[in-house]
């Protein structure tokens, strides 16, 4: 292989592999990316066995070749160069890299022991709407489980149904709902993708489409846009009923500002942070009340306007405050919905700047 | 049952084999190529398609795993499989992730939102502390019309405690279901309040604490213990009659939580006006508010709660079979009983709790309350059958076998038999020395019929009721 690319691009690419190579693997060779010059192109693979990343960029190819190097020294090498002509030569198992005045040579592994990687997508193959998968992302992958124990909630669930697509998330405590409407071709399509790889995608994705595919026999996701192709395993598993759990009915509507219960969740949780992040919402007919105490602080309330409906006795819920936080952090509009049957149940939080967008926070139990 | 046996003993062998040729391949292979791509395979299926053919179906967790296995170590893989079953062997590959122990069990733990409220941890708790028993729920109690009453009358309860009949008094004979309705109510409230001032207790418990506070003096403890309940369930009250100080603290117990809006419940095995040396202050009280009783149940409540517990313990039984046992075991515990005798039973002969199993274990008779029955003589028995069907003795004893005198006989020869639990032989004796095998029939004919004949029920019950009240 000798080829010759320009730095900025080889930079740029290394940053995003280097993400999806293994860290501390056993193997040395999950260690590497590899390189492959081919006609026009290099491209670049990485893969830590749970996802991977092909990434092309046009270079001038003298001959083809393959070959895999450590990924963060090469990394550490092309973005401490200057930027211009980078010279990659390929010998047998070694990298000879020349820009300018510098020379080097890097020790690799043969490309044959590099684990195959999916480059392309096949026809079956279909389009995303870029920019609403973006913000659906935005709106379900923080309530994504960091659990190992429960697989199948490390991830979110796509939902494929002739209105569109659906995006469900939850770590057991809360749920994360969001429905982006598309033309879609897909009938009643579940999988589950890992966290990570959309992490990665909600990363990259700048503005271009998006072409996705799930092969099932596989278990494997693609994602192409860019010249980037990403590939995912898909988590195997029955993702828990969410239909069944959220509430059908309500007793008690709750109106505010955003702004204001913000800050006073932000405020309480100061106190609360000490007694196990719980605060205290009580709702009474004129509005609502936020409240933390912890036995060494203090205690504190602010009470907020809100429009209330539905309500006969006043209603004390407690919540996590990070749970209420990370909500607020996600929505758009400048106020936000509640709605709850008691103090038991689940409470739905929803942005009525959009209506296709659904939260659900568990209360903390009380005693007394 | 058996199905899911046979599964999880293969999944064994099959994990036996693959540790066997993982251990192999561990050998031939460099630690960091067994570590990165080895453990994560696992056997999924191994099928024999000829008789010196296997076809192995290997499930790596992910593609890229599977992908390179396939290319790299195929030939590796065949052969220690070979070697492991002695077998030639084809391989096919799949991407299938492991689930272990861990994981499965953490999935089968509902997590807080996906819990359904009957579930919760705290309802448990809360159950507990109050000493209710979770098993008596209004869901697996049967209603029929000897407790449909007492039924309607716990619901009105658990739905406004306090307010609609207060105090409930339930009364009822031995094993009727007076105990599982009142914990039921406790049940019902915990669920729909979460009220967590609420106790179950005996009158014998509820007598202790009282002698327990006069010995430590701590009377007041014991007062506030009861005093503050917003729910007061007390099993078997007639036990607190003669006990002065039990009484009268109870009388104040009494109003108190009512006054303060709390509901009473009460079972007992009389109604308040027959229960002897009881206060007349407490009598007028209890009399107050709503006495139900609750009747032996029928033959249709017996089938439903042979049903339910029958369901509880895991056991499928056809309607037929249900009804055998119902027309045979005359009382919800001895229902029970009965299910767990024939449980032990089936797993002992390694049969199914069918129909011939079923009248086994019923032919054999209850010796558990053997005691009291041994007081009744076998003479006894035939005299008050002879009484009840009003049959000479010598017709009874001699060989006629006209239905009128053959019916009355296998009845008797199955009371002895089942009530009595006299050897076949002996009860074969004492009816004018018949053979054992005679006896077992009648005993067989009487179980069936037992099942279906409203008739033959009824004389059964009306020499049992005769002989033993």
């Amino acid at each position: 292989m000798k080829i010759e690319v320009l730095q900025e691009k080889l930079s740029k690419s290394l940053n995003i592999s280097s993400r999806f190579v293994a860290n501390r693997a056993q193997l040395p060779i999950l260690n590497n990316v590899m390189l492959d010059g081919n006609k026009t192109k290099l491209s670049i693979y990485a893969t830590n066995l749970e996802m991977s990343a092909v990434i092309s960029i046009g270079s001038k190819v003298t001959t083809s070749g393959k070959i895999t190097v450590p990924s963060r020294i090469l990394t550490d090498i092309i973005t401490n160069l200057s930027p211009g002509n980078v010279s990659l030569e390929a010998e047998k198992e070694q990298l000879k890299i020349s820009a300018g005045s510098f020379n080097c040579n890097l020790m690799g592994i043969n490309a044959s022991d590099f684990p195959n990687v999916p480059s392309v997508l096949s026809k079956a193959s279909f389009k995303l709407p870029y920019d609403l998968l973006l913000k659906a992302l935005l709106k379900t992958l923080f309530c994504v489980s960091n659990d190992e124990a429960r697989p199948i909630l490390t991830g979110v669930l796509f939902v494929f149904g002739s209105s569109g697509l659906t995006l469900v998330a939850t770590d057991g405590f809360r749920l994360s709902l969001k429905k982006i409407p598309f033309k879609t071709d897909i009938k009643d399509q579940r999988v589950v993708i890992p966290k990570n790889i959309l992490l990665e995608i909600s990363k990259l994705l700048k503005s271009d489409s998006l072409n996705v595919e799930f092969n099932e026999d596989s278990n494997q996701a693609l994602f192409q846009f860019e010249d980037i192709v990403l590939s995912s395993r898909i988590i195997d598993g029955e993702f828990p009923d969410f239909e069944k759990i959220i509430p059908k009915s309500f007793e008690v509507t709750v109106n505010l500002g955003k702004e204001g219960f913000a800050q006073a969740v932000k405020l309480s949780s100061v106190f609360a942070r000490e007694s196990s992040n719980v605060i205290k919402l009580t709702i009474k007919k004129d509005g609502l009340t936020v409240s933390s105490e912890s036995e060494k602080a203090g205690t504190q309330t602010s009470h907020l306007d809100a429009k209330v409906e539905g309500l006969t006795n006043d209603l004390v819920v407690a919540y996590n405050f990070r749970f209420i936080e990370e909500f607020l952090n996600v929505i758009e509009g400048e106020d936000v919905g509640i709605e709850l049957t008691d103090s038991t149940s689940p409470g739905v939080f929803k942005d009525p700047k959009d209506p296709n967008f659904l939260h659900l926070i568990m209360p903390v139990k009380i005693q007394g | 049952m058996r199905l899911t046996k046979l599964s999880t003993m293969e999944n064994i062998s099959n994990d036996q084999i693959w540790k066997e040729v993982l251990d192999s391949i561990q050998v031939s292979v460099s630690p960091a190529i067994y570590n990165t791509w080895f453990t994560k395979t696992q056997l999924v299926s191994l099928e024999t398609s000829n008789k010196d053919r296997v076809k192995a179906l290997v499930g790596c967790s992910t593609a890229y795993v599977k992908d390179f296995i396939e290319t790299r170590y195929f030939g590796i893989l065949q052969d220690s499989i070979k070697k492991a079953t002695d077998l030639n062997c084809d391989l096919m590959f799949t991407v299938r992730q492991i689930e272990n122990q861990e994981t499965a069990k953490a999935n089968s733990d509902t997590s807080p939102l996906f819990e359904t409220k009957a579930k919760s941890e705290e309802t448990n708790t809360l159950l507990a502390r109050a000493k209710i028993r979770t098993g008596f729920t209004f869901e697996n109690f049967a209603v029929s019309g000897s407790n449909q009453m007492a039924y309607a009358a716990a619901e009105a309860v658990s739905q406004n405690p306090g307010q609609s009949y207060n105090p409930l008094f339930i009364w009822g004979g031995v094993g009727v279901g007076k105990t599982h309705l009142m914990a039921a109510v406790g049940h019902k409230i915990i669920l729909n309040s979460n009220l967590s001032r609420i106790l179950f207790c005996t009158s014998e418990e509820f007598t202790n604490d009282i002698v327990q506070g006069i010995r430590n003096k701590t009377t007041q403890n014991v007062r506030e213990k009861y005093r503050k309940l917003n729910c007061l369930l007390v099993d078997d009250i007639q036990f607190i009659a003669g006990k002065d100080t039990a009484q009268e603290e109870f009388f104040h117990t009494f109003n108190t939580v009512t006054t303060a809006g709390g509901q009473i419940i009460l079972t007992s095995d009389r109604p308040p006006s027959e229960i002897s040396k009881l206060e007349e202050r407490l009598k007028s009280r209890f009399e107050a508010g709503l006495i139900v009783d609750i009747s032996n149940p029928d033959f249709e409540l017996r089938c439903a709660i042979t049903q339910i517990k029958a369901n509880e313990m895991g056991i499928n039984l056809e309607s037929n079979e249900v009804q055998l046992i119902a027309g045979n075991v005359e009382s919800a515990r001895k229902i029970q009983g009965f299910l767990t005798k024939l449980v032990s039973a089936s797993k002992l002969k390694n049969l199914s709790p069918r129909i011939d199993l079923i009248k086994e274990v019923l032919g054999k008779g209850s010796k558990d309350n053997g005691e009291i029955k041994a007081r009744t003589s076998p003479e006894e028995v035939i005299e008050t059958a002879i009484k009840y069907f009003s049959i000479g003795k010598r017709a009874i004893m001699g060989a006629t076998r006209a239905r009128s005198i053959a019916r009355p006989r296998q009845i008797l020869m199955y009371l002895l038999r089942t009530e009595l639990g006299i050897p076949l032989q002996e009860v074969g004796r004492l009816i004018g020395g018949r053979d054992h095998t005679t006896v077992m029939h009648a005993v067989d004919k009487i179980t069936t019929l037992a099942s279906n004949s409203v008739k033959v029920q009824e004389d059964i019950m009306g020499i049992k009721n005769k002989l033993w009240g």
